[in-house]
């Protein structure tokens, strides 16, 4: 019993990481990144802009954020982001992709 | 050498600007652009104000209107679009003394001024439209006016690939420009308050705030940028309000046409720009008496820049070359020019680097060159003029800017420059016929430019 309960509240605690990851790759997005790529190639969900893309992997695109690329600025203008948070934009762009 | 007095009134300057600092409320250039985007940072649209990066490109083409949402509880000044500027300078000529030459040759010389103070409108109107107008203090002019206006409307559309257009209304003809290779906003971006060659093109800043235009312009597949406009006197009529303040000593006869195309390319870190540029403009050989004609000025240029941003370093490299044909059908039959015809080109080319957007500078070698016209370029005068004439009547001059900056924070830019002279209108030595040589007119410019 003692073991289903943990067995339970790790698959929560999990679950709930995840969730965590997952809204803040959203807020970092709609704070600092959907200003531009609501409007700016590649835009987000749009599959045909992402595919060339797609070939660098996320720590690949993660790395042209932390630099900038193009008309991409290093951090997306925004300074303050961490590496943690870049990633988790980034992941959250390419899980619209699915 | 700094003489002892320079340091001291440029530590002034320098305490001024740290004050400034303290008091201001954010980093970014212009302001009120960076609260549009959400906080934004000066970096993601400038390598160092006011040179524009790849995006700073594009949030300029698309009308300035690209904006974050605004929570309701956003600070009051979050959602207005006005930003301040003020610019603290002092411009030292090497030497003041030669024979002939006076004060009122160098009204501002070794004085600690107020250059630049003064406020923009710079953000969006509308979903699709937005403005960077600045209506300022002028301290070497002496003067309030609307320095620049830029005010956009602009879409998308696809034909293939994605075309960005838009429509400009402003009031100088490469202001609606977006590299930095074009005269508005080429290196080194602030004029000082030193003697000044006597020849300049028509589009080399001859119109600022003289005109207004509309122009149309595209960006196709992020590859081919096109724009084409007309501009008119600031004078009188509808285009009055671009030109407020300012005093309009040429005076445009009908439309002048402008035209601007350009190749680009971004790849990486890289950005790559060429382009052709041009106007044709008749002024008024006397902005007082029409009945005397008009002069017809023919400008074509080619540019291009070199941008290449990775991290803490920022490299760029631009070169602007303008072929100006001169057709005197006022000047020359009321013996304000010696020539009928006469042709002056102008070059320039500029680089710049910058480590962690807070230190760097920049090198230019400028130089112009003309048909001799003793009447025209000594001030419509036969007799040689202290300091400002040209004893051969030759238009020439050439030389060198070094530039050093230092940005405390990403809205202020302390600058030190030194403008030297191999030629000044026309000769190296003894240019004006009473023993004054280029080189006297070697200046050193101290500059403090605050954004907030």
């Amino acid at each position: 019993m003692k073991l289903a309960l943990l067995g339970i509240a790790a698959s929560m605690a999990l679950l709930m990481t995840s969730q965590t990851l997952a809204a803040d790759g959203k807020a970092v997005y709609n704070k600092s990144c959907a200003v531009c790529h609501a409007s700016l190639s590649p835009k987000l969900g749009d599959k045909d802009a992402w595919e060339p893309r797609l070939k660098q992997g996320a720590d690949g695109l993660v790395a042209s954020v932390l630099k900038g690329q193009g008309v991409m600025p290093a951090k997306g203008g925004n300074t303050t982001l961490s590496e943690a948070d870049i990633k988790a934009a980034v992941e959250y762009m390419l899980a619209q992709l699915k | 050498m700094l003489s002892r007095e320079i340091v001291i009134n440029w530590l002034g300057g320098v305490i001024l600007a740290l004050l400034t600092m303290l008091t201001a409320t954010s980093a970014n250039a212009v302001p009120s652009f960076a609260r549009q985007m959400g906080g934004m940072q000066c970096a993601a649209c400038h390598t160092v104000f006011p040179e524009l990066t790849p995006f700073g490109r594009q949030f300029k083409l698309r009308g300035f209107s690209m904006s974050a949402p605004k929570p309701d509880n956003a600070p009051f000044f979050d959602k207005i679009p006005v930003s301040a500027l003020l610019q603290i300078s002092q411009t030292s000529t090497r030497n003041t003394g030669t024979a002939g030459a006076t004060s009122a040759d160098f009204p501002r010389d070794d004085n600690i001024i107020v250059q630049t103070a003064g406020l923009y409108y710079a953000g969006k109107i509308t979903d699709k439209s937005g403005a960077l107008v600045q209506y300022n203090y002028d301290g070497i002019e002496r003067r309030w006016g609307m320095e620049m206006a830029d005010i956009r409307y602009a879409g998308t559309a696809t034909l293939g690939k994605e075309l960005v257009y838009g429509i400009t209304l402003n009031n100088n003809p490469t202001v609606s420009d977006i590299y930095n290779s074009t005269p508005v906003w080429g290196f080194p971006n602030v004029g000082s308050a030193a003697v000044m060659p006597a020849a300049s093109t028509m589009l080399d800043m001859t119109l600022a705030s003289q005109v207004g235009g509309v122009g149309v312009y595209g960006l196709w597949d992020n590859l081919l940028y096109g724009e084409v406009a007309l501009y008119r006197t600031a004078n009188t009529g509808a285009f009055r309000l671009l030109g407020l303040g300012v005093p309009t000593d040429n005076i445009v006869k009908g439309s002048a046409p402008y035209w601007r195309f350009a190749l680009q390319r971004e790849s990486g870190a890289h950005s790559f720009a060429v382009g052709t540029y041009g106007m044709i403009g008749k002024i008024y050989a006397d902005n007082q008496d029409f009945s005397l004609g008009t002069n017809r000025f023919k400008d074509i240029g080619l540019d291009g820049q070199y941008q290449f941003i990775d991290g803490d370093h920022t490299f760029s490299t631009h070169a602007n070359w303008i072929h100006e044909k001169q057709e005197l059908n006022a000047s020359f039959p009321m013996g304000a020019a010696s020539n009928a015809s006469t042709v002056l080109r102008t070059f320039r080319a500029d680089v710049r680097y910058n480590y962690k957007r807070q230190w760097g500078g920049g090198l230019q070698y400028f130089q112009t060159r003309g048909d001799t016209d003793t009447l025209r370029y000594n001030d419509g005068e036969m007799m040689a003029m202290p300091v400002m004439g040209s004893a051969n009547g030759s238009p020439n001059n050439k030389g060198w800017v070094a530039e050093l900056n230092f940005l405390p924070r990403q809205d202020i830019k302390l600058a030190l420059r030194y403008t030297a002279y191999t030629q000044f209108n026309g000769a190296s030595n003894n240019y004006d016929g009473f023993g004054r040589n280029a080189s006297d007119n070697n200046s050193l410019y101290l500059l403090s430019w605050l954004m907030f």
